[in-house]
Protein backbone atom coordinates (compact mmCIF):
# COMPACT_ATOMS: atom_id res chain seq x y z
CA UNK A 1 0.00 0.00 0.00
CA UNK A 2 1.44 3.37 -0.24
CA UNK A 3 1.61 5.80 1.59
CA UNK A 4 -0.87 8.91 2.19
CA UNK A 5 0.38 12.46 2.14
CA UNK A 6 0.74 11.98 6.02
CA UNK A 7 3.02 9.50 5.80
CA UNK A 8 0.15 7.23 6.99
CA UNK A 9 -0.48 3.81 4.89
CA UNK A 10 -3.62 2.70 4.04
CA UNK A 11 -2.70 -0.48 5.62
CA UNK A 12 -1.64 1.53 8.31
CA UNK A 13 -4.89 3.36 8.52
CA UNK A 14 -6.65 0.11 8.31
CA UNK A 15 -4.76 -1.25 11.12
CA UNK A 16 -6.04 1.55 13.53
CA UNK A 17 -9.75 1.76 12.35
CA UNK A 18 -9.86 -2.28 13.27
CA UNK A 19 -8.46 -1.42 16.53
CA UNK A 20 -11.02 1.59 17.55
CA UNK A 21 -14.20 -1.10 16.22
CA UNK A 22 -12.57 -3.65 18.81
CA UNK A 23 -12.91 -1.21 21.38
CA UNK A 24 -16.75 -1.09 20.70
CA UNK A 25 -19.12 -2.34 23.79
CA UNK A 26 -19.74 -6.04 24.24
CA UNK A 27 -23.25 -7.08 23.13
CA UNK A 28 -23.87 -3.82 20.78
CA UNK A 29 -24.71 -4.25 16.87
CA UNK A 30 -24.45 -1.13 14.37
CA UNK A 31 -26.83 -0.62 12.05
CA UNK A 32 -26.20 1.28 8.76
CA UNK A 33 -29.14 1.78 7.00
CA UNK A 34 -30.61 -0.97 4.15
CA UNK A 35 -26.93 -2.01 4.24
CA UNK A 36 -27.79 -3.89 7.23
CA UNK A 37 -26.73 -4.59 11.25
CA UNK A 38 -23.22 -5.54 12.09
CA UNK A 39 -21.04 -6.88 14.59
CA UNK A 40 -17.61 -5.76 15.65
CA UNK A 41 -16.09 -9.20 14.13
CA UNK A 42 -18.31 -8.76 10.79
CA UNK A 43 -17.34 -5.17 10.77
CA UNK A 44 -13.68 -6.16 11.04
CA UNK A 45 -14.19 -8.86 8.27
CA UNK A 46 -15.51 -5.87 6.10
CA UNK A 47 -12.17 -2.95 6.87
CA UNK A 48 -10.00 -6.08 5.74
CA UNK A 49 -12.01 -6.87 2.99
CA UNK A 50 -11.92 -3.08 1.91
CA UNK A 51 -15.57 -2.91 0.75
CA UNK A 52 -18.13 -0.46 0.77
CA UNK A 53 -19.21 -1.17 4.42
CA UNK A 54 -15.22 -1.08 5.09
CA UNK A 55 -14.39 1.82 4.08
CA UNK A 56 -17.49 3.75 5.84
CA UNK A 57 -16.29 2.44 8.97
CA UNK A 58 -12.78 3.70 7.90
CA UNK A 59 -14.60 7.54 6.80
CA UNK A 60 -16.74 7.18 10.42
CA UNK A 61 -13.13 6.79 12.42
CA UNK A 62 -11.07 9.58 9.99
CA UNK A 63 -13.69 11.85 10.57
CA UNK A 64 -13.60 11.75 14.20
CA UNK A 65 -10.16 11.60 14.55
CA UNK A 66 -10.31 14.44 12.08
CA UNK A 67 -12.69 16.93 14.10
CA UNK A 68 -10.58 15.72 17.56
CA UNK A 69 -7.34 17.14 15.33
CA UNK A 70 -9.06 20.44 14.43
CA UNK A 71 -10.86 20.99 17.58
CA UNK A 72 -14.67 20.21 15.95
CA UNK A 73 -15.94 17.11 17.56
CA UNK A 74 -18.81 18.87 18.62
CA UNK A 75 -19.24 20.77 15.11
CA UNK A 76 -20.13 24.23 16.93
CA UNK A 77 -20.51 27.31 15.05
CA UNK B 1 -52.76 22.28 2.76
CA UNK B 2 -54.32 20.96 6.25
CA UNK B 3 -52.46 20.91 9.73
CA UNK B 4 -52.13 17.00 9.20
CA UNK B 5 -49.24 15.14 9.92
CA UNK B 6 -48.21 11.92 8.01
CA UNK B 7 -45.80 9.24 9.26
CA UNK B 8 -44.96 6.53 7.52
CA UNK B 9 -42.93 3.42 9.53
CA UNK B 10 -41.94 0.19 8.15
CA UNK B 11 -41.08 -2.43 10.32
CA UNK B 12 -39.69 -5.18 7.85
CA UNK B 13 -36.56 -5.70 9.10
CA UNK B 14 -34.24 -4.78 12.21
CA UNK B 15 -33.08 -0.94 11.33
CA UNK B 16 -36.87 -0.16 10.60
CA UNK B 17 -38.42 -2.08 13.54
CA UNK B 18 -36.19 0.63 15.53
CA UNK B 19 -37.38 3.43 13.29
CA UNK B 20 -40.83 2.03 13.60
CA UNK B 21 -40.78 1.71 17.53
CA UNK B 22 -39.12 5.44 18.17
CA UNK B 23 -41.69 6.87 15.60
CA UNK B 24 -44.63 5.51 18.04
CA UNK B 25 -43.11 8.14 20.69
CA UNK B 26 -43.60 11.13 18.44
CA UNK B 27 -47.38 10.09 17.09
CA UNK B 28 -47.84 10.08 20.98
CA UNK B 29 -46.84 13.41 21.37
CA UNK B 30 -48.68 14.37 18.07
CA UNK B 31 -52.24 13.07 19.24
CA UNK B 32 -51.54 14.44 22.65
CA UNK B 33 -51.28 18.34 20.89
CA UNK B 34 -54.21 17.54 19.42
CA UNK B 35 -52.80 17.09 15.95
CA UNK B 36 -54.26 14.74 13.40
CA UNK B 37 -52.13 11.82 12.96
CA UNK B 38 -52.03 9.61 9.56
CA UNK B 39 -50.02 6.44 10.38
CA UNK B 40 -48.67 4.37 7.69
CA UNK B 41 -47.14 1.80 9.38
CA UNK B 42 -46.22 -2.03 8.56
CA UNK B 43 -47.50 -3.00 4.76
CA UNK B 44 -49.57 0.34 4.86
CA UNK B 45 -46.25 2.09 4.18
CA UNK B 46 -46.49 1.47 0.49
CA UNK B 47 -45.96 3.78 -2.96
CA UNK B 48 -49.84 3.01 -3.61
CA UNK B 49 -51.34 3.90 -0.29
CA UNK B 50 -48.92 6.51 0.59
CA UNK B 51 -49.43 8.49 -2.81
CA UNK B 52 -53.41 8.16 -2.13
CA UNK B 53 -53.07 9.52 1.61
CA UNK B 54 -51.26 12.42 0.68
CA UNK B 55 -53.38 13.24 -2.19
CA UNK B 56 -56.61 12.87 -0.32
CA UNK B 57 -55.61 14.14 3.56
CA UNK B 58 -52.97 16.91 2.54
CA UNK B 59 -50.50 16.66 5.10
CA UNK B 60 -48.64 19.86 5.71
CA UNK B 61 -45.69 17.89 7.92
CA UNK B 62 -44.52 14.36 6.74
CA UNK B 63 -42.31 11.99 8.81
CA UNK B 64 -40.80 9.10 6.53
CA UNK B 65 -38.77 6.68 8.64
CA UNK B 66 -37.39 3.75 6.39
CA UNK B 67 -34.05 2.91 4.22
CA UNK B 68 -33.12 5.54 1.59
CA UNK B 69 -30.30 6.17 -0.97
CA UNK B 70 -29.52 9.52 -2.57
CA UNK B 71 -32.69 9.54 -4.41
CA UNK B 72 -35.61 7.98 -2.95
CA UNK B 73 -37.12 6.70 0.83
CA UNK B 74 -38.42 3.63 0.87
CA UNK B 75 -41.44 2.14 2.49
CA UNK B 76 -42.38 -1.44 3.81
CA UNK B 77 -39.80 -3.96 2.31
CA UNK B 78 -37.65 -0.50 0.95
CA UNK B 79 -40.77 0.14 -1.76
CA UNK B 80 -39.87 3.93 -3.03
CA UNK B 81 -42.43 5.70 -1.82
CA UNK B 82 -40.92 9.20 -3.08
CA UNK B 83 -38.20 9.12 -5.75
CA UNK B 84 -36.30 11.53 -7.65
CA UNK B 85 -37.60 12.87 -10.85
CA UNK B 86 -40.77 10.69 -10.42
CA UNK B 87 -43.26 11.97 -7.66
CA UNK B 88 -41.13 14.47 -5.47
CA UNK B 89 -43.99 16.92 -6.50
CA UNK B 90 -46.30 14.91 -4.11
CA UNK B 91 -44.40 16.59 -1.04
CA UNK B 92 -45.12 20.48 -2.60
CA UNK B 93 -45.60 22.61 -0.50
CA UNK B 94 -44.77 20.51 2.93
CA UNK B 95 -42.07 20.05 5.81
CA UNK B 96 -40.56 16.95 5.50
CA UNK B 97 -38.09 15.02 7.83
CA UNK B 98 -36.90 12.13 6.41
CA UNK B 99 -35.28 9.42 8.83
CA UNK B 100 -33.73 7.65 5.91
CA UNK B 101 -29.92 7.25 4.62
CA UNK B 102 -28.90 9.97 1.91
CA UNK B 103 -32.17 11.25 0.40
CA UNK B 104 -31.04 14.87 1.51
CA UNK B 105 -28.23 14.67 -1.03
CA UNK B 106 -30.29 13.98 -4.25
CA UNK B 107 -34.20 13.88 -3.40
CA UNK B 108 -34.38 16.71 -1.22
CA UNK B 109 -32.68 19.36 -3.11
CA UNK B 110 -35.16 18.03 -6.21
CA UNK B 111 -37.93 18.01 -3.95
CA UNK B 112 -37.10 22.10 -2.43
CA UNK B 113 -36.26 22.68 -6.30
CA UNK B 114 -40.25 21.36 -6.68
CA UNK B 115 -41.48 23.17 -4.13
CA UNK B 116 -41.29 21.57 -0.77
CA UNK B 117 -40.86 24.22 2.21
CA UNK B 118 -38.29 22.15 3.62
CA UNK B 119 -36.76 18.98 4.03
CA UNK B 120 -34.60 17.77 6.70
CA UNK B 121 -32.88 14.73 6.58
CA UNK B 122 -29.48 13.19 6.13
CA UNK B 123 -27.02 13.34 3.42
CA UNK B 124 -25.28 10.28 3.86
CA UNK B 125 -25.85 6.53 6.12
CA UNK B 126 -27.91 7.05 8.67
CA UNK B 127 -25.95 4.79 11.47
CA UNK B 128 -26.92 3.50 15.27
CA UNK B 129 -25.72 1.61 17.88
CA UNK B 130 -28.28 -0.67 19.96
CA UNK B 131 -28.04 -3.51 22.25
CA UNK B 132 -28.40 -7.01 21.19
CA UNK B 133 -30.53 -8.15 24.36
CA UNK B 134 -32.87 -5.51 23.27
CA UNK B 135 -33.88 -6.30 19.86
CA UNK B 136 -37.41 -7.57 20.83
CA UNK B 137 -38.04 -4.14 22.93
CA UNK B 138 -36.28 -1.16 21.12
CA UNK B 139 -37.71 1.35 23.38
CA UNK B 140 -36.12 -0.36 26.48
CA UNK B 141 -32.35 0.36 24.12
CA UNK B 142 -30.62 3.02 26.06
CA UNK B 143 -28.23 2.47 23.06
CA UNK B 144 -30.04 3.07 20.72
CA UNK B 145 -32.09 5.81 22.41
CA UNK B 146 -28.81 8.05 21.75
CA UNK B 147 -28.73 8.40 18.34
CA UNK B 148 -33.09 8.03 17.40
CA UNK B 149 -34.16 10.50 20.38
CA UNK B 150 -31.76 13.40 19.05
CA UNK B 151 -32.78 12.72 15.29
CA UNK B 152 -36.41 12.26 16.76
CA UNK B 153 -36.24 16.08 18.11
CA UNK B 154 -36.88 17.71 14.70
CA UNK B 155 -39.83 16.12 14.22
CA UNK B 156 -41.39 17.32 17.67
CA UNK B 157 -40.10 20.48 18.04
CA UNK B 158 -41.71 20.75 14.16
CA UNK B 159 -44.72 19.86 15.82
CA UNK B 160 -44.64 22.38 18.44
CA UNK B 161 -44.74 25.09 15.75
CA UNK B 162 -41.11 25.62 16.31
CA UNK B 163 -39.38 26.40 12.50
CA UNK B 164 -36.95 23.79 10.81
CA UNK B 165 -34.00 25.97 11.47
CA UNK B 166 -34.92 25.37 15.32
CA UNK B 167 -36.27 22.08 15.03
CA UNK B 168 -32.37 21.17 13.40
CA UNK B 169 -30.74 23.03 16.03
CA UNK B 170 -32.43 21.44 18.70
CA UNK B 171 -31.30 17.99 17.46
CA UNK B 172 -28.45 19.32 16.51
CA UNK B 173 -27.66 19.94 20.27
CA UNK B 174 -29.55 17.09 21.76
CA UNK B 175 -26.49 14.99 19.69
CA UNK B 176 -23.69 17.13 21.52
CA UNK B 177 -25.19 16.82 24.78
CA UNK B 178 -25.09 12.76 24.06
CA UNK B 179 -21.39 13.11 23.11
CA UNK B 180 -20.94 15.64 25.96
CA UNK B 181 -21.62 12.66 28.30
CA UNK B 182 -19.88 10.14 26.81
CA UNK B 183 -16.95 12.68 26.80
CA UNK B 184 -17.02 12.90 30.72
CA UNK B 185 -14.59 11.36 32.76
CA UNK B 186 -17.61 9.23 34.57
CA UNK B 187 -18.53 6.93 31.57
CA UNK B 188 -17.14 3.69 31.05
CA UNK B 189 -13.92 4.26 28.27
CA UNK B 190 -15.89 1.82 26.44
CA UNK B 191 -18.88 3.59 26.15
CA UNK B 192 -16.78 6.56 24.29
CA UNK B 193 -16.59 4.20 21.46
CA UNK B 194 -20.06 5.47 20.39
CA UNK B 195 -18.60 8.99 20.02
CA UNK B 196 -17.73 8.73 16.55
CA UNK B 197 -20.82 7.36 15.47
CA UNK B 198 -22.88 10.22 16.82
CA UNK B 199 -20.97 12.34 15.61
CA UNK B 200 -21.48 11.10 12.12
CA UNK B 201 -25.01 11.53 12.38
CA UNK B 202 -24.80 15.05 13.96
CA UNK B 203 -22.47 16.20 10.99
CA UNK B 204 -24.92 14.33 8.23
CA UNK B 205 -28.25 16.06 9.38
CA UNK B 206 -29.20 18.56 7.39
CA UNK B 207 -32.19 21.64 6.47
CA UNK B 208 -33.35 22.56 3.21
CA UNK B 209 -35.40 24.75 1.93
CA UNK B 210 -37.59 27.50 4.08
CA UNK B 211 -35.50 27.30 7.35
CA UNK B 212 -38.07 29.57 8.79
CA UNK B 213 -41.53 28.27 7.74
CA UNK B 214 -43.96 26.34 10.46
CA UNK B 215 -46.10 23.85 10.69
CA UNK B 216 -49.31 25.03 13.19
Amino acid sequence: MSPTKNNISNSEIQKLVIERVRTLPAGRKISIGSEGDFSKEELIGHIKRGDNIGKKMVDVQLSFLQSLKTGTLLNEE
Amino acid sequence: MKNNFLVTRPDHDLTTNYLHYFAGLVIKTAIKKGTTVIDLKGKRANKKEFVSIVRETQPALIFLNGHGNSRAVGGYNDEALVRSHENEILLRGRIVYALSCCSARDLGKNCVRTGTKAYLGYDDDFIFLFEENKVTQPLDDQTARMFLEPSNLIITSLLKGQTPSTSWGRSQEAFRKNIRKFLTSESPKEEKELIPYIMWDLNHQVCLGDKECKFS
